[in-house]
């Protein structure tokens, strides 16, 4: 049912067969055959592209201006439907419009269901991005992951890996960088093969330590990949 | 393949509605400034030979100001920005900085551009670490390594500790056996490569030389300094660009080069992704620049063409940047502008580079968007010359790289590098005024003593008596002057020091009130929970503290000093109007010190061990230890940390007040042997008409010091022309200089 990813060659737009073999898969980790990714970055790092391709069908906004504001659990639903957990779990209705822009107080996620198959072995977690500045909540936002199989860290190609994504990345525990994988985005922006595997040279000895592994995501390319790793 | 698109034309690809052919033009960065430092130069070679002796040190002074100062432009951020596309862009030199996919750019690398038909003797020079120097960096990792030791003594950062033994060993087996003796050495070369500039500046794998060049050369990890030099400057002014490392760089040895590179550039060129605007990182950033370089920031948002939609988000990110700017920094007003360096190269080469496919190959969508992949479909040779030139102009519109211009030109013509202009032309022509005046004074005595001459000797007589009696009391007068100028002088010393004490005592309060507070928040808090493992101690407020308190005391010493010189200009003006009785009041203005030309704060931005990061502070309780002491610990780390920083703060303060009352004192210093100048002529002059009146003279004798007299006096005429020819083109300089400054007022 999981795909693989190839690594650390190049996955650009589909162009080449994803999945080589004898590597391990992106989603490890299954509970009752439901995959749970929690995807979390810096800001404007592709988290949101990201979770769009890995469902396959472009279920959340994704902004360069407006970023995605509270902690979004992606869910199978038989309808559409979408609605903000409150103070002791509970859940109300509420609209796309109305959650645009900064984050009210007193929301702490939100719930999007949505009628996609592939839904029913996968449960996605957007996240805020961290690094904005607001250490609370991005400590909220660290806490959505503890509890997912599959912890993707997404970091820009061109501008990857810096000091400060290393340093929120190793606060958390060990259990969760376990399961941690390393998505760089935007691959599509270098502009030669030459720079990519250069790049990716530069990864794997300062990242690949605190990885289960590095992969690679276009954004054009990105559904293919998908399909590669749900089946 | 047909190429008609009006969208070429718009100003920015993204900015259809805004056409303007108009303004497309060249900007050439420090023209108002360069035409002053022209005219500066040939007023100092003209009144070298007009002024005599006694300015002859001051108009040396002005001259080496004047040929050597150039205007440092710092161009930071984190890495992977563009910063060093953006210095190639900026300097119309494509591809001279080599840039690369990892971070690149290892030493902080000045280029000095000076139009000036004689090219430089060394192109490019290279400083290389001494023995020293190297053992310190290898061994130690510098200030990092030293907060890490004291704050958990004996245990180092396993991951600098890594990355040091890998720098060690990679430079070592680099540079083979040759290694050693290399060190401390410095090379030189009469041109710029980019193979010299790889090997000498940039970070990287092996083979990572361009192809065909011979094998590379390692010597980046053990530069210290690099400086090339260019004589066919693409800017009006003489500019030095400083290319940094970029911060935040996982590689921690290379982050702290960069931080230590920040010191006291006139302008600052902040480099942002607009991919990931305005991070934690870069607002950390802007804090250690702000207080001090608040008026001297230019933010420019790189890498426009990679955004998903050119057309309203680069102008959505700059209104999301100055927001943000605004709420973090109310005070703060910088520019910013949003381009793409990467355009910049690019329209540099449209003559010689197949930019329709490489705006093509663009990530972003600036060319679909602007209309530009609809008509550059084919490839280049299907442009006809007037579409490649419209395509590059466009290209150059879109890149922001003119308005990074305009933006520096304007900081240029508010920056100390005006403020300098404006003080030796201010100088120059007080100068010229005490020349004018004395000559004036001379003049009259000459005429006066051939007219009494005409008549005869008893009115002759007489009025050498009268110059006589008066030439005393000038010399009195000057006396007094010089007398009270000391006097000033010690006034200005006691003045500093007092300053510089209270100034000392009141950051060292506030360093041991923020250190009894946090030891006293984290013994209360340990003795609630005695098992914590974390602590966070946050300096920023006490950073803020003493930049605040410095920069107020600061402010009160300078404006104590400004009413000893109000004081003293206007005693100096009676003195000399008593020398002078037809001086008409323009000399010894009390000099306006330029607003907000404060002193560096740059020591703030030292790193202290309460920067380090969370997991230093766990091992720091990993030992076991008393709250008390750990209190007692937290107490003296900050301490030990932060006097130091006060104490250097006080020192630039202590320089920066020297220097000017230095400044005032050498221009009250050059108007008074200007003016003793004219008495010593008019002295030597009163004893020879004396000698002759005496009867030392023959018929002959008296006929030829009558020549010479009507000799002085057309020579003292010929110079007032000169003098008043000067002052006219001095007040033009300022004029100019006011005019420069006040276009970039709204």
């Amino acid at each position: 049912m999981m795909g693989e990813i190839a690594h650390p060659s190049i996955n650009r737009g589909g162009r080449q067969p994803a999945g080589g073999h004898g590597e391990s898969p992106i989603l490890a980790g299954t509970r009752q055959g439901l995959v749970r990714v929690a995807v979390i970055g810096e800001f404007n790092s592709g988290k949101t592209s990201l979770v769009n391709s890995l469902l396959g069908a472009p279920v959340l906004p994704a902004s360069f201006t407006t970023h995605t504001a509270y902690p979004t659990v992606v869910r199978f639903a038989a309808k559409p439907s979408l609605s903000a957990e409150i103070a002791d779990r509970k859940r109300v209705p509420i609209a796309w419009n109305r959650i645009d822009g900064a984050p009210a107080e007193g929301i702490y996620r939100l719930h999007v269901g949505v009628p996609l198959d592939r839904l029913k072995t996968l449960r996605a977690i957007d996240t805020p991005g961290l690094g904005l500045g607001d250490e609370s909540r991005d400590a909220r936002t660290l806490r959505a992951c503890r509890s997912a199989d599959t912890v993707i860290w997404c970091t820009p190609a061109m501008q990857a890996w810096k000091a400060s994504e290393r340093h929120v990345w190793l606060t958390l525990p060990r259990a969760v960088r376990q399961r941690g994988v390393l998505a760089v985005t935007f691959m599509d922006a270098i502009r030669s093969q030459s720079d990519a595997s250069r790049l990716l040279v530069r990864l794997n000895a300062e990242a690949g330590p605190h990885f289960r592994k590095i992969v690679t995501i276009s954004a054009h390319g990105a559904l293919p990949l998908c399909r590669d790793i749900i089946g | 393949m047909g190429f008609e698109s009006p969208a070429l034309v718009a100003p920015r690809f993204w900015e259809a509605s805004n056409p303007g052919p108009q303004s497309w033009h060249e900007e050439t960065i420090g023209a108002p400034v360069e035409a002053a430092r022209v005219q500066l130069l040939g007023l100092v070679e003209r009144l070298g030979g007009l002024l005599g002796e006694h300015a002859a040190p001051l108009l040396e002074a002005a001259r080496q100001q004047l040929e050597q100062r150039s205007c440092r432009i710092a161009v930071i951020g984190q890495i992977k920005a563009g910063k060093s596309t953006f210095i190639n862009a900026l300097a119309k030199r494509p591809g001279l900085l080599p840039t690369d996919i990892n971070p690149w750019t290892v030493v902080v690398t000045a280029l000095h551009f000076r139009s000036d038909p004689m090219p430089p003797k060394h192109a490019a020079v290279f400083h290389l670490y001494s023995v020293d120097e190297w053992k310190q960096l290898a061994d130690g990792g510098g200030r990092l390594r030293e907060l890490t030791e004291r704050l958990v003594p004996g245990f180092q950062s396993d991951l600098l500790r890594a990355q040091l033994e890998v720098m060690r060993k990679r430079a070592e087996r680099r540079l083979g056996p040759r290694f050693a003796e290399l060190l401390g050495k410095c090379h030189r070369f009469p041109s710029v490569t980019p193979e010299i500039l790889t090997d000498y500046v940039s970070a990287g794998d092996e083979g990572s030389r361009p192809a065909g060049s011979g094998k590379r050369r390692h010597y980046s990890d053990i530069t210290r300094s690099a400086d090339l030099y260019f004589n066919d400057s693409p800017f009006a002014y003489p500019i030095t660009l400083i290319d940094t490392p970029g911060t935040n760089d996982p590689f921690l040895v290379r982050d702290e080069i960069t931080r230590r590179s920040l010191e006291n550039p006139d302008i600052y060129v902040f480099v942002v992704s607009a991919l990931q605007p305005l991070s934690a990182a870069d607002i950390a950033m802007l804090r250690l620049l702000n207080g001090l370089h608040k008026d001297r920031i230019v933010v420019f948002i790189n890498r426009a063409d990679q955004l998903p939609n050119p057309n309203s988000d680069a102008i959505a990110v700059r209104a999301m940047i100055e927001k943000r700017l605004r709420l973090e920094f109310p005070t703060l007003q910088v520019p910013v502008i949003y381009g793409s360096a990467w355009l910049g190269n690019l329209r540099l080469q449209a003559d010689t580079v197949d930019f329709p496919a490489m705006l093509r190959s663009a990530p972003g969508k600036a060319q679909r968007q602007s209309g530009l992949p609809a008509t550059i479909d084919g490839p280049s040779v299907d442009l006809s010359g007037a579409d490649r030139s419209r395509v590059a102009q466009a290209m150059h519109m879109s890149s922001g790289m003119g308005e990074v211009s305009a933006a520096i030109t304007k900081l240029i013509c508010t920056s100390s590098i005006a403020m300098l202009l404006r003080q030796i032309a201010v100088c120059m022509a007080e100068l010229v005024r005490t020349a004018e005046v004395t000559d004036r004074a001379e003049l009259e005595s000459i005429h006066e003593l051939l007219d009494a001459r005409r008549q005869e000797s008893a009115a002759l007589r007489k009025r050498i008596g009268e110059e006589q009696t008066s030439l005393a009391a000038f010399e009195d007068h000057a006396n007094a002057l010089q007398a009270s100028f000391q006097g000033v002088e010690a006034h200005f010393k006691e003045l500093i020091a007092s300053a510089s004490q209270v100034l000392r005592h009141q950051l060292c309060g506030l360093v041991r009130d923020f250190a009894d507070t946090e030891a006293n928040a984290l013994l209360n808090s340990l003795q609630e929970r005695p098992k914590q493992k974390a602590w966070r101690c946050d300096v920023l407020p006490l950073r803020e503290e003493l930049e605040a308190a410095y920069l107020t005391a600061f402010e009160e010493a300078a404006s104590d000093l400004e009413r000893v010189e109000q004081f003293l200009y206007p005693q100096l003006k009676l003195i000399v109007s008593a020398l002078l009785p037809d001086y008409r009041g323009n000399l010894l203005e009390v000099p306006a010190w330029p607003q907000g030309l404060s002193p560096s704060v740059a020591s703030l931005a030292d790193k202290v061990t309460m920067d380090l990061g969370t997991s230093w502070w766990r091992r720091w309780f990993a030992g076991r230890r008393a709250a008390e002491e750990r209190a007692g610990h937290l107490r003296s780390l900050i301490e030990e940390d932060f006097l130091k920083i006060a104490d250097e703060l006080v020192q630039e303060a202590e320089a920066h007040l020297a220097e000017r009352v230095d400044y005032v004192m050498r221009r009250v210093n050059a108007i008074s042997n200007g003016l003793r100048t004219g008495l010593e002529r008019r002295s030597a002059n009163l004893t020879r008409e004396r000698a002759l009146l005496n009867g030392a003279g023959d018929e002959h004798g008296l006929q030829r010091f009558e020549m010479e007299q009507k000799q002085r006096a057309h020579v003292c005429a010929q110079r007032q022309e000169a003098h008043s020819a000067a002052l006219g083109e001095l007040s033009s300089v300022l004029e100019g200089l006011d005019i420069a400054q006040g276009e970039t007022r709204p």
